[in-house]
């Protein structure tokens, strides 16, 4: 086993190796905690919570379900006051993963949805983009980063606000645990969540302070297998995303 | 939504320590969110030292700054590992790390092969792995680091080893 393990050793420090060093780490961290503290100067404490619904929402909520609207694809947003490229410079976590498909711009096709879910105390989030089929094959698209719960989409005087101190009890941070979140646009008229096991998504009473059009579910677990399925008002199925 | 900000507690800023933190660990913990099998490893390191600005002085000690900062960027790591899941179910392409194993086989070197076999062990066996035998950590900072227990390190530890000596044999033994 030493063998094995000195190799391990060797391999992985070459591995490592791999990376390369920054240029510039302290400037990107600088200019990352410069737009952090201005987030939250303006955004304080946990009166954020409103606005961060609003800021969510309004990015989530326009660009919902975008399948085969032409028209409506292009539209700005309809339910934010703030725009994208505020969003974006408040939230720096968003601002530099390696996005496909840059925030700021509308497909020309595809549907998107927007899923929040918390774990280990984090709110985790997703934004899926299913592409048209045709010329271009269809693609899973996601920009992402995990959120602070400080940060996160809360509802004042729910459950999840409690869940914003840092030393919030452990069974409270459980019982939440699986928690998810869906936005869509308005024409999602209904969407169902089934478990990674096939079982029906229990759907909570919580967070119904919460800004823009959306739907809860409870997977009483992880959201890996998970699907959500949303129908439009006669039932047909707009998109179905599996997390 | 610009209210006042008169009742929020007056926040102690990171100064030296912080400092002395990021330059000291920042290409390491970019390396760990990289051997743990993130394809963003600057942005989880960076998103890191983020978070670990803010909480700096709800830490209770400055000495807990490090195992705060490793356990940010497993999470991180994590979150993106599972993401990437969704987005390679219609790849547009091969990232580099993912190598077959059977590419890694032909290669016939020990570098391909263990990116391949670690991409393949279970999670927590990956993230075991590193932590021991690259970062170095005992099996208390492990298990700080993973919010498991010791015993669940070391059984961890043990499985990914026999997992590894199956698929990554000595070249004498292939």
């Amino acid at each position: 086993m030493p063998e094995l393990e000195d190799r391990l050793r060797a391999a992985l420090t070459t591995m490592a190796e791999d990376v390369p060093e920054s240029r510039d780490p302290r400037g990107d961290l600088d200019r990352r905690l410069a737009a952090s503290r201005r987030s939250r100067h303006r955004l304080p404490t946990l009166a954020a919570a409103a606005a961060a619904t609003v800021a969510l929402a309004g990015v989530v909520a326009p660009v919902a379900l975008d399948r085969g609207d032409p028209v409506r694809a292009g539209q700005a947003p309809s339910t934010s006051t703030e725009s994208r490229e505020d969003w974006r410079a408040e939230w720096p976590g968003f601002a530099t993963p390696p996005l496909p498909l840059p925030l700021g711009r509308e497909p020309e096709s595809g549907l998107r949805l927007g899923l929040a879910y918390l774990e280990n105390a984090e709110v985790g989030w997703l934004l899926y983009e299913l592409g048209e089929p045709g010329p271009h094959p269809p693609q899973w698209r996601e920009p992402m980063a995990g959120l602070d719960l400080e940060r996160a989409v809360l509802a004042p005087r729910s459950p999840l606000e409690m869940a914003t101190q840092l030393e919030a009890p452990p069974d409270l941070l459980a019982e939440l645990e699986g928690l998810v979140v869906v936005f869509a646009r308005d024409d999602v008229a209904s969407m169902t969540a089934r478990r990674g096991a096939g079982t029906p998504a229990r759907i909570p009473s919580m967070l119904d302070g919460l800004s823009g059009k959306h739907f809860l579910f409870d997977l009483d677990g992880p959201v890996d297998g998970a699907v959500f399925t949303a129908h439009d008002a006669r039932g047909d199925v707009l998109a179905t995303v599996t997390g | 939504m610009d209210t006042a900000t008169e009742d929020t507690p007056a926040r102690i800023e990171p100064g030296a320590e912080f400092d002395a933190l990021f330059d000291s660990s920042f290409e390491t913990m970019k390396r760990l969110a990289y051997l743990l099998g993130a394809d963003d490893p600057e942005n989880i390191a960076q998103e890191s030292f983020v978070r670990l600005h803010e909480r700096w002085d709800t830490l209770a000690a400055p000495d807990r700054a490090a195992g705060y900062l490793r356990r940010t960027v497993v999470n991180l790591s994590r979150t993106r590992l599972r993401h990437l899941r969704v987005v390679r179910r219609v790849p547009e392409a091969r990232p580099i790390h993912e190598v077959s194993a059977e590419e890694a086989v032909l290669a016939g070197d020990d570098h391909p092969r263990l990116r391949a076999v670690l991409a393949a062990l279970p999670r927590r066996q990956r993230q075991v792995i590193v932590l021991r035998y690259w970062l170095d950590l005992d099996q208390n900072a492990i298990a700080e680091t993973l919010g498991i227990a010791v015993g669940t390190v070391k059984a961890t530890t043990s499985h990914a080893l026999a997992n590894l000596r199956r698929a990554w044999p000595e070249r004498g033994e292939r």
